[in-house]
C-alpha cells in the first residue's frame, strides 16, 4: 500500500489537466459568460425600447407599405458602404436592408443593393462622405422621394427627431428613423442638417473617416470633438489630432466633388485653423504642401504658442494633395520638451490625449438651391 | 486471487456511467457555453445584416413552396453562401424551428448548426480510431472553438462543422494509402470520409479538397525516400486515387444542384464567389497569422491597444478570428512527436491510436501551419487563381483548421497516455497478445 501511495503524478497526464484548466479560461472568455450582465441589460433595454417605440410608431417597412408605389424609393442615410461584417454605425437598423434587396417585389427601392465598390456604390460613399446634405441632395437629385435618416447613426439623434418632428410630411418610425420627404417644396429640412455628424465606429478603416466640408482626416488620426466650448449651431467643429507625430488630411478638389455638393460649397470659403492642445506651452508643425516645396522648403512650420495658440492654415491646405502634419517639438506648460505619451488629455474626452486640433468653419451655404 | 472489495472512488463511478450519457453531459457543457452568444442573438443588429440575408429570405414561405430542392431554391443557392443539399435542408429545419418556436432564424440555425458540428466530429474521430472519450473531447473543443465565437456575425464561418471531418479525410487518405486493400473498400472509405465532411459551406471546401491535394502530394513525396520500386509506388498512388475519387464523387453530387444552378444559369460563378476584385482586396482578406497564438483573455486587450497606438486594426482578418493557447502547445508536441525515436516499438492500434497516427498527426499539424502561412500572407484564394478568374474572391479561414489540427493532434496524445495509462472509461476488450 506504501509502495502505492509514493507513486508520482504522471507528468503527461498533469500537463492535460493544466492545459484544460486553461481551455476553461478560453472558454470563459470567448463564450462571453464573463459580459452576460451586460448582455441580459442590453437586451432588456431594447426590448423595452422596441415595444415603447412600436408602441408610439409603426415600423418604417410598415409605413412605406402603406404608401402608393410609385413613391416607394428611398434613401436610407448616413449610407455605409454595402454593410460588411463587423461594426457600423448603426445598432437600430434592424436588418433592414435585406428586406429591400432580398425582395426587390415589395416594390421598394433604395440606396442599399449596389454593388459594394461599384460605380454607384463609390458614388453614394462619396457623397455621404461629405456629411448629410450631400447625401439628401444627391439623393434628390437621382430622383428618390423618401430619406430615411437612421436615427441611431448619427450624433444627434434628439435634434434630428425635433427636426423631423417640425418640418411639415415627416414622420419618425417604430424602429428609429426619420422619414423626410424629398419633393420639391417640403426639403426645408436639408439645410438643418449641417450640424449632424455621422457616428465614428469602432472601426474608422471600415467606416468613412471624419469629414467636414470637403476635408477628410485620415482614418484613426483623428477624432471628432463633442466638446461644449462651441457655440451651438454655429456649424463649427473640431477635429482633434491623436497623439501621434505623423498625421494626414486630404482636401476634395471641387470638381472631385457630387455635384450636389459641389453647389454648395464655396471654395474660398472653407476655413481651418489649428488649435494649441490642452496643457501645453507651444507645438511646432510642420505642414508639407506642394506650396512650400516650390518654395524650396521641406514644409510650412506653424508654431502654435500660447501668445498665440490659433493660426488659420487654410491656404496650406491644397485641395487635390494630401497634406502630412507632422509634429516637431511640443513644449509643456514648463516651457521643457515632452512626449506624446506625458499629453493632457482634453476636458471632453479624458482617455484621449491630444497635442492640437483643427477647428474648421465650413463655408455657408450658397443661395442658389 | 481476489482484491479486497474497496467502496468505488468517485472517479471509478463516473466511469462506469455509460458512454451515452458522458455524450449528452459533453454536449450539454458545449451548449451552456453557447447560451450568452444566443442571448445576443436575440438582439439584431447590423453585424449580423449578412447572414440575414441567406437566412430570413430561405425562411420565407413562399421560398420553399415548390419544395426544398425546387427551382427557386437551387436559383436561390446559386448566388448565397450555403449550397449543398444538406446545408439547404439544415436551412430548412432551422426556419421551421424559428418559425414553431419564434426564434431568430439566426438563432435557429445555430442549434441545430451546432449539433451537427459536434456529433460530426464525434463521428469521424471514432472512425478514425480514437477513442470514446477522446472523440468527446475533440467534439467539445471544435464546438467551443474561440474562433467560432469569435466569429457569430459571419454564422457561416462560426460552423465549424467540417474542419474535423475534413482534416481527418486526410488521414483516411493516409490510411488508404498506407495498406493493401480492395479497390471498393478504398472508394467506400473515401465516400465514407466525404460523407462524414458533409460538404456545406464552400467556404470550407475548398481549404477540405486543398488539404487533401497536398496531403496527398507530400504522402507520395515521403513515399518516395523509402520505397525502392516505381511499382510500389504506383500502388500507393492508385490507392490515394481511389480514396479521391470516392471524396470527389461524393461531393460533386451533394453539390449537383448548385453545378446544375451556375450551369443553367450564365455560367459564372455564383454571386457570393465573384465579386470585382480591388486592388487591397488581399489585404483585407490576407494573413495575420500571428493571431493564431493571441488566446482569447488578450484580444481584446491587444486591438484596444494598437487602436490605441494609431494602427488601424478595421481590416477582417485583424483580429476578428480568435487564437488560442492550444495551437502553440500542439506545435511544441508536434515537434517533440516528429522529433520522438521512430525504432519505438509501436502499440497495436485495436486500442485507440497507434504511435504512428500520432506521427500523421504532428505532419498534418506542419502541412497545415505551413499551407496556412503561405495562403494567409499571400492573400487568400483570389490570389492564388487570380490568372485563372480574376473575379473569385479571396477567401481565406485557415484560423479554424489550424485550431482543428492542433486539437486533433493533442487529443491524439491524450489518447496515445490513455491507451499506455489503461485510465480511460469504458476500455475495451483485452486485446490478445
Amino acid at each position: 500500500m506504501t509502495a502505492r501511495r509514493k507513486e508520482s503524478v504522471d507528468p503527461l497526464l498533469a500537463g492535460f489537466g493544466l492545459l484544460a484548466l486553461w481551455i476553461a479560461i478560453e472558454l470563459l472568455y470567448s463564450s462571453g459568460w464573463l459580459r452576460i450582465d451586460a448582455i441580459l441589460r442590453t437586451a432588456e433595454r431594447q426590448r423595452l425600447n422596441q415595444a415603447r417605440l412600436t408602441r408610439v410608431a409603426p415600423k418604417l417597412i410598415t409605413m412605406l407599405e402603406a404608401m402608393p408605389a410609385a413613391s416607394r424609393r428611398v434613401w436610407f442615410a448616413p449610407y455605409t458602404t454595402f454593410p460588411e461584417t463587423g461594426v457600423i454605425e448603426s445598432r437600430s437598423r434592424l436588418g433592414i436592408y435585406d428586406t429591400f434587396l432580398t425582395f426587390p417585389r415589395s416594390g421598394i427601392s433604395s440606396n442599399y443593393g449596389a454593388i459594394n465598390l461599384s460605380a454607384a456604390d463609390s458614388l453614394f460613399a462619396q457623397a455621404s462622405s461629405q456629411g448629410l446634405i450631400a447625401e439628401a441632395h444627391l439623393a434628390q437629385s437621382l430622383g428618390y422621394r423618401l430619406f430615411a435618416l437612421d436615427l441611431g447613426g448619427i450624433s444627434q439623434p434628439r435634434a434630428a427627431a425635433q427636426l423631423c418632428r417640425r418640418s411639415e410630411g415627416c414622420r419618425i418610425s417604430g424602429d428609429a428613423y426619420a422619414l423626410f420627404p424629398l419633393d420639391a417644396g417640403r426639403t426645408g429640412w436639408i439645410a438643418q442638417l449641417k450640424n449632424q455628424e455621422r457616428n465614428i465606429p469602432l472601426l474608422p478603416q471600415i467606416s468613412a473617416a471624419p469629414r467636414w466640408g470637403g476635408l477628410v482626416g485620415q482614418p484613426n488620426q483623428w477624432w471628432p470633438s463633442t466638446s461644449a466650448d462651441l457655440p451651438p449651431g454655429d456649424g463649427r467643429l473640431r477635429l482633434r489630432a491623436r497623439p501621434l507625430w505623423n498625421l494626414e488630411l486630404y482636401r476634395y478638389p471641387l470638381a472631385g466633388l457630387p455635384a450636389a455638393t459641389r453647389r454648395l460649397l464655396n471654395p474660398q470659403g472653407l476655413k481651418v485653423r489649428a488649435l494649441l492642445g490642452p496643457g501645453l506651452s507651444e507645438v511646432d508643425l510642420c505642414l508639407s504642401t506642394a506650396t512650400a516645396r516650390a518654395a524650396g522648403k521641406p514644409c510650412q512650420v506653424v508654431t502654435l504658442q500660447t501668445q498665440n495658440p490659433a493660426i488659420d492654415i487654410s491656404r496650406w491646405i491644397e485641395p487635390g494633395t494630401l497634406t502630412a502634419i507632422e509634429v516637431t517639438l511640443l513644449l509643456g506648460r514648463d516651457g521643457q520638451p515632452t512626449t506624446m505619451e506625458r499629453l493632457m488629455p482634453p476636458s471632453d474626452r479624458p482617455n484621449e490625449p491630444s497635442p492640437f486640433t483643427l477647428e474648421i468653419q465650413p463655408p455657408p451655404p450658397s443661395p442658389q438651391r | 486471487m481476489q482484491a479486497p472489495a474497496h467502496p468505488p472512488a468517485p472517479a471509478q463511478v463516473l466511469a462506469r456511467l455509460p458512454a451515452e450519457v458522458w455524450a449528452v453531459v459533453v454536449a450539454s457543457l458545449a451548449a451552456l457555453a453557447w447560451i450568452p452568444t444566443l442571448l445576443e442573438l436575440a438582439r439584431p443588429s447590423s453585424d449580423q445584416v449578412w447572414e440575414r440575408f441567406g437566412l430570413t429570405a430561405a425562411c420565407q414561405p413562399q421560398q420553399f413552396h415548390l419544395g426544398w430542392i425546387g427551382a427557386v431554391i437551387l436559383q436561390q443557392s446559386g448566388g448565397a453562401f450555403t449550397a449543398s443539399l444538406p446545408t439547404v435542408a439544415l436551412q430548412w429545419l432551422s426556419c421551421k424551428i424559428a418559425l414553431l418556436t419564434g426564434l431568430d432564424p439566426l438563432q435557429a440555425f445555430l442549434i441545430p448548426g451546432l449539433l451537427v458540428t459536434f456529433i460530426l466530429a464525434d463521428l469521424s474521430c471514432r472512425v478514425a480510431g480514437f477513442r470514446r472519450l477522446t472523440s468527446l473531447a475533440t467534439a467539445f473543443l471544435i464546438t467551443t472553438a474561440p474562433c467560432s465565437f469569435s466569429r457569430v456575425g459571419h454564422l457561416s464561418l462560426a460552423m465549424l462543422w467540417m474542419v474535423i471531418p475534413g482534416l481527418l479525410a486526410c488521414h483516411g487518405l493516409w490510411r488508404a494509402m498506407a495498406h493493401r486493400r480492395r479497390p471498393l473498400s478504398l472508394l467506400g472509405a473515401g465516400t465514407l470520409a466525404a460523407l462524414l465532411c458533409l460538404p456545406s459551406q464552400e467556404y470550407y471546401v475548398v481549404f477540405v479538397l486543398l488539404l487533401l491535394a497536398s496531403s496527398f502530394a507530400l504522402l507520395l513525396l515521403l513515399a518516395t525516400v523509402r520505397i525502392t520500386t516505381i511499382s510500389a509506388l504506383a500502388a500507393i498512388a492508385a490507392r490515394g486515387a481511389l480514396f479521391a475519387i470516392g471524396f470527389l464523387a461524393l461531393v460533386v453530387l451533394l453539390y449537383s444542384g448548385k453545378l446544375a444552378a451556375v450551369g443553367l444559369g450564365s455560367g459564372q460563378p455564383p454571386a457570393f464567389w465573384s465579386a470585382p476584385r480591388y486592388a487591397s482586396e488581399q489585404f483585407q482578406y490576407g494573413l495575420l497569422p500571428f493571431t493564431w497564438i493571441i488566446p482569447p483573455p488578450w484580444v481584446a486587450m491587444l486591438r484596444e491597444g494598437l487602436q490605441n497606438a494609431g494602427i488601424s486594426t478595421g481590416s477582417e482578418s485583424f483580429f476578428w478570428s480568435t487564437g488560442s493557447f492550444l495551437i502553440p502547445a500542439a506545435w511544441i508536441v508536434a515537434i517533440r512527436t516528429i522529433a520522438g525515436n521512430p525504432s519505438e516499438a509501436p502499440a497495436p492500434r485495436a486500442d485507440g491510436l497507434g504511435r504512428r497516427d500520432l506521427r500523421f498527426f504532428a505532419l498534418l499539424l506542419t502541412l497545415c501551419t505551413f499551407l496556412g502561412l503561405f495562403w494567409m500572407t499571400m492573400g487568400g484564394f483570389g490570389t492564388v487563381v487570380a490568372l485563372l478568374n480574376p473575379t473569385l474572391r479571396s477567401l481565406n479561414r485557415f484560423t479554424a483548421f489550424e485550431y482543428g489540427a492542433s486539437v486533433l493532434m493533442l487529443m491524439a496524445l491524450l489518447d496515445r497516455v490513455l491507451s499506455r495509462r489503461r485510465l480511460e472509461p469504458w476500455p475495451r476488450e483485452e486485446a490478445p497478445t
